[in-house]
Parts: C-alpha cells; sequence; structure tokens
C-alpha cells in the first residue's frame, strides 16, 4: 500500500533577496502521516525551505503542493486556513500576550462554533499551557514556550505541520519531551514536516530524511539508512565546515 | 492655589490622549512616527463642521444647541461621519504615500514624507477654509460652578465623557476581540502574526481607520471647546508625542493616561510657572521620560 502525497515540493528556488537564491532548485515530498526531516549543515537552505514553503520567503520557481491544490503563491497569512501550520525557530509565540491569548488569536481562523471546544482540546492535550493561561507568554520556559508554539500551530487543525528547528536551545531531556510528542501528533493523523540541526534524535523519529547542502538536495532516504550514511558523516564534520566557511 | 487647572486639564489631557492611541498605535504597528497625525485632528474638526454645514443647508433647518449644549445633535451626526471621512483620509494617505515606502523598509524616509504630508494637508486645510478660526458656536455657555472657585461648562463635561466612552470602547476591541489581538500580534511580530493566520494588511488598514477616526474625535472635542483653526492638529503634536512615549508605545490605556499627565501638567503649569511656558511641558516630559524610563509607563519593550 502506498500512502498518498501530502506535500510535494518541485525545484524551488527561494531567497530573501531578488537574485540571491539560497535555496537552488529543491525538490521534496511528504507522504500523510509521514514524519519528515529536514537535515543538512549550517548554511545549507535548511530554514530558507520552510520559510519560503510557509510564505514567508519568496519563491522565484519550482512548485509547492499541498494536497492537490498549488500553494506557492498564497501569502502566509492564507496558509494556515490550507493546512499548512508553521512555528518558526526563534520568537514562535507572542511574548506581550497571555498563553490564552495567543491560542485565541491563532483560533481565529477556525468557525465560531469550532473555537472554544479547538482552545479545551488544546489545554488537554497540553497540561502545562492550562495552568498557564493567564500567564505572559513571555514569562514561560523554553519547554514550555515551544509547546506553546506547537499549540498554536496545532489549534487550526492542520494537515501539515511544519517546524525550523523545535530542539533549538532545549536542554536534550526537553528535546525528547518535544520529539515525543510529535510523535504522538502525528499519530493523530498530523503530518510533520521537521528541519533539525540535531540529526541523531531527528532521525530517531522520523520515517526518511532529506539532506540538503548548499541550497540542493544531496542525500535523501530512510531515517534509519541514513543514520549510518558515511556521506552524511562527512557531510557534517567535514564538508559542511566547507560549505559554512563559503563567502555568501 | 485654583484648581481650574484640574478641569481644563482633564478636557486637554482626554483630547491629547485620543489622538495619542492613534501615534501609539501606528508607532508600534507601522513602526514609524507619523508626524502627519496632527492634521488627522485638524481635518476631523474641519470635516465636522463642514458636514454640519451641509446637513444644516440640506434640511434647511436652523441649528442649535441641544439642551445645555452648544451644539446639538446634527454636530453629533456629523462627527460620526466625519470620524469615518478622517478614517479613510488616514487609509488614503497610507495608499497613495506610506504604503509605497514601507515597501523599501526605511523608517526615516516615512518619516520625512509624513513631514510633507502634514505640510501638505495643513496648507490645504488654509488654502479652503482660510487661517481665519472657526466656531461650531458663537453661543455663550454659562459655567456650572463646582465649588472651590472651579466651574466647568455643561460642553466640557459632554466631552469627557465621550474621551471616556472611546477610550473604554478601544481598550475592550484591543483585548477582547480578534482584531485587537491581531494588532498586538502584527506589533510585537509580523512575520509570526502572518503565521498565525493574520492577514497584516488587513490589521494596517485597521489602524489607520482607527487613527483617523480617533484623531477626529480629538478635532471635534478641541473644536468645540476652544476653536477651529488649521494649526490646531499640529500644534497638540508634540504633546501627542510626548503623551503616547510616556504612556509606553503600544499601550492604548497608556496613552490615554500620559494624554491626561500631560494635559494636567500644561494646565498646571499656567499658575504654577505661567502661560509662556505652558508650550515647553510637554516637551520636558518627553525628555524626561526618554531619560529615565524609555519604555514609559506601560511600555513592554523600548
Amino acid at each position: 500500500m502506498t500512502a498518498a502525497v501530502l506535500l510535494t515540493v518541485e525545484g524551488l528556488v527561494a531567497g530573501y533577496e531578488p537574485g540571491v537564491p539560497i535555496v537552488r532548485g529543491v525538490s521534496i515530498h511528504v507522504d500523510e502521516r509521514e514524519i519528515v526531516v529536514i537535515l543538512g549543515p549550517n548554511g545549507a537552505g535548511k530554514s530558507t525551505l520552510v520559510k519560503a514553503v510557509s510564505g514567508l520567503v519568496p519563491k522565484t520557481a519550482g512548485r509547492v503542493m499541498l494536497a492537490g491544490a498549488d500553494i506557492a503563491q498564497l501569502p502566509a497569512h492564507q496558509m494556515v486556513r490550507n493546512g499548512l501550520a508553521f512555528v518558526p525557530q526563534t520568537e514562535n509565540v507572542f511574548t506581550l500576550m497571555s498563553v490564552a491569548d495567543n491560542l485565541a488569536l491563532a483560533v481565529a481562523v477556525l468557525p465560531k462554533p469550532d473555537r472554544a471546544p479547538g482552545i479545551e482540546a488544546m489545554y488537554d492535550l497540553f497540561p502545562d499551557l492550562a495552568v498557564q493561561r493567564n500567564l505572559g507568554a513571555g514569562r514561560l520556559s523554553g519547554g514550555q514556550r515551544q509547546m506553546l508554539a506547537i499549540a498554536r500551530a496545532l489549534m487550526v487543525k492542520p494537515k501539515l505541520l511544519v517546524l525550523d528547528e523545535p530542539s533549538a536551545g532545549l536542554s536534550p531531556k526537553l528535546v525528547e519531551l518535544v520529539f515525543a510528542r510529535l510523535l504522538a501528533i502525528r499519530d493523530t493523523g498530523v503530518t510533520v514536516l521537521l528541519v533539525e540541526q540535531n540529526a541523531r534524535a531527528a532521525l530517531a523519529i522520523g520515517d526518511r530524511a532529506y539532506v540538503l547542502a548548499d541550497g540542493a538536495n544531496r542525500l535523501e532516504g530512510k531515517s534509519a539508512d541514513l543514520a549510518n550514511d558515511r556521506i552524511m558523516a562527512e557531510l557534517y564534520l567535514g564538508a559542511g565546515q566547507a560549505v559554512e566557511a563559503r563567502p555568501p | 492655589m485654583n484648581l481650574q487647572f484640574v478641569v481644563d486639564g482633564l478636557l486637554l489631557g482626554g483630547l491629547i490622549g485620543l489622538g495619542a492611541i492613534g501615534v501609539t498605535l501606528t508607532y508600534s504597528i507601522l513602526r514609524f512616527a507619523n508626524f502627519a497625525h496632527g492634521e488627522f485632528i485638524t481635518w476631523g474638526a474641519y470635516a465636522t463642521l463642514a458636514v454640519t454645514g451641509l446637513i444644516g443647508w440640506a434640511t434647511g433647518q436652523q441649528l442649535g444647541g441641544a439642551g445645555p449644549f452648544s451644539v446639538g445633535w446634527t454636530v453629533l451626526a456629523a462627527g460620526l461621519v466625519a470620524m469615518l471621512l478622517t478614517g479613510l483620509l488616514a487609509l488614503g494617505l497610507d495608499t497613495l504615500l506610506f504604503a509605497r515606502l514601507r515597501a523599501r523598509g526605511n523608517a526615516i524616509i516615512m518619516v520625512m514624507a509624513s513631514f510633507g504630508a502634514s505640510m501638505a494637508l495643513r496648507s490645504l486645510l488654509e488654502f479652503v477654509f482660510t487661517s481665519e478660526p472657526k466656531y461650531f458656536s458663537r453661543d455663550i455657555q454659562i459655567a456650572i460652578p463646582l465649588g472651590a472657585g472651579v466651574r466647568v461648562t455643561a460642553d466640557q463635561l459632554l466631552m469627557l465623557a465621550i474621551a471616556v466612552v472611546l477610550v473604554v470602547a478601544v481598550h475592550l476591541i484591543m483585548t477582547r476581540t480578534t482584531i485587537g489581538r491581531s494588532m498586538q500580534a502584527v506589533s510585537e511580530n509580523p512575520h509570526l502574526a502572518s503565521v498565525a493566520g493574520v492577514d497584516v494588511d488587513a490589521v494596517i488598514r485597521a489602524t489607520w481607520l482607527a487613527g483617523g477616526a480617533l484623531a477626529c474625535a480629538a478635532g471635534i472635542m478641541s473644536g468645540i471647546t476652544v476653536q477651529v483653526r488649521p494649526f490646531m492638529g499640529f500644534d497638540l503634536l508634540l504633546p501627542l508625542f510626548a503623551a503616547a512615549i510616556l504612556g509606553g508605545i503600544g499601550s492604548v490605556p497608556g496613552a490615554m493616561i500620559g494624554g491626561l499627565i500631560v494635559g494636567l501638567a500644561e494646565s498646571a503649569a499656567v499658575p504654577l510657572v505661567g502661560g509662556g511656558f505652558r508650550a515647553a511641558v510637554a516637551f520636558l516630559l518627553l525628555i524626561a521620560v526618554l531619560l529615565v524610563k524609555p519604555a514609559g509607563l506601560f511600555g513592554m519593550r523600548e
């Protein structure tokens, strides 16, 4: 049995400034209910890839299809309405607003009757947040913040949850906790696309992975195979440094 | 010392506060200091006068005051129309001028452009209405004595009441509704706001509409209790910014409280150090806040 393809990215070229592409022709696909990991050394364009897919970075060429619909031209705020929710790496909660207001803002894209139950469902899923609901989000711990950011994204019942380095800045124990949550989220039927620096931890929960280097596809395969790949080790230890040190 | 300055200060503070809400919203959401905001106040006052005149001409009625007030229902109706018109003026200015410059992402150019817009808008009013002051009513209002030598006119009480209603309404909108939360979100982090499904452009439009409408309300307050003249808004610009910064950029209650503090301080300056120093008060307050507490009283960031 082959699962249906949820996200297809073909020959994507994207960058912050015109004429300076950071992603140079990347192609990936994510099947329904998969956890797919994007790996690669610093400066490989991983982050830019998911930001471009989410509508935050301008795309200059390529195709992006989500569940059969062309989403390449959609502005970022339309993505959640089309089933794609993005969790940025940093500054991913509104620190000047309460936990409850963070969720209330996100849930506003749903029809009115679904809003209150949606927020309650998130509090059931993340009991920590329920306790802190009236606290300013800026006063949450790093782990709680990441949970709020994920809860905010799940709020809109996305088909695809895209996360940019959810492990950044978290202790190994918290990383384990967050990744366990991602597995549980996938089990509820949400597909997950994840950019990670922490290759070992990410490959442990991922079904498949893509390795980018220099803004292009370098390797791809099942997580278990990539974990033992020689080129992978080289990319991270040797060539990775070279890519990083290249002038822009 | 006569406490009359308290009444005057609250009234002045109320209208500064209404104007400062617009300044604080545009400053925090669009990230630039809009020096044309004072002109929205002036245009609002003239628009109200013009619409009042139009209604009077169309209905052929003699315009009188309602009850104890110098102005009637016509002015109230005209004021509501003018608030919409001023909001649209602000929106139009953004579309024609600021939106194009915003794309280039240079805040200094935006500030300079707002200076130019301020002059152009003011001169246009002088051209159409002349620089001669205008009045909503030439009736003399008998002030009601409140004791301790303090007197207040019915108009002043009405204007204060309207200011309070508007501020409470704006505060509730900002904290309890989706558009309010969206404005807070864009003000803190526009990228994250768009990821969370907020249409940033729609929020910017709402901000201009609200800022323009509130500035118009301030213009009506000033116009009814003092007079309408082309420089009325420009002269309020410094107090507006002092109030917005004192209250903390982005904070609606802060702008109102900042406005009241600036208004009371300006009015207190008259009996204390003489009327000549009145205009310097807002300036001194602004410098003091920037030196001592740049984030303002209710500001979350600097």
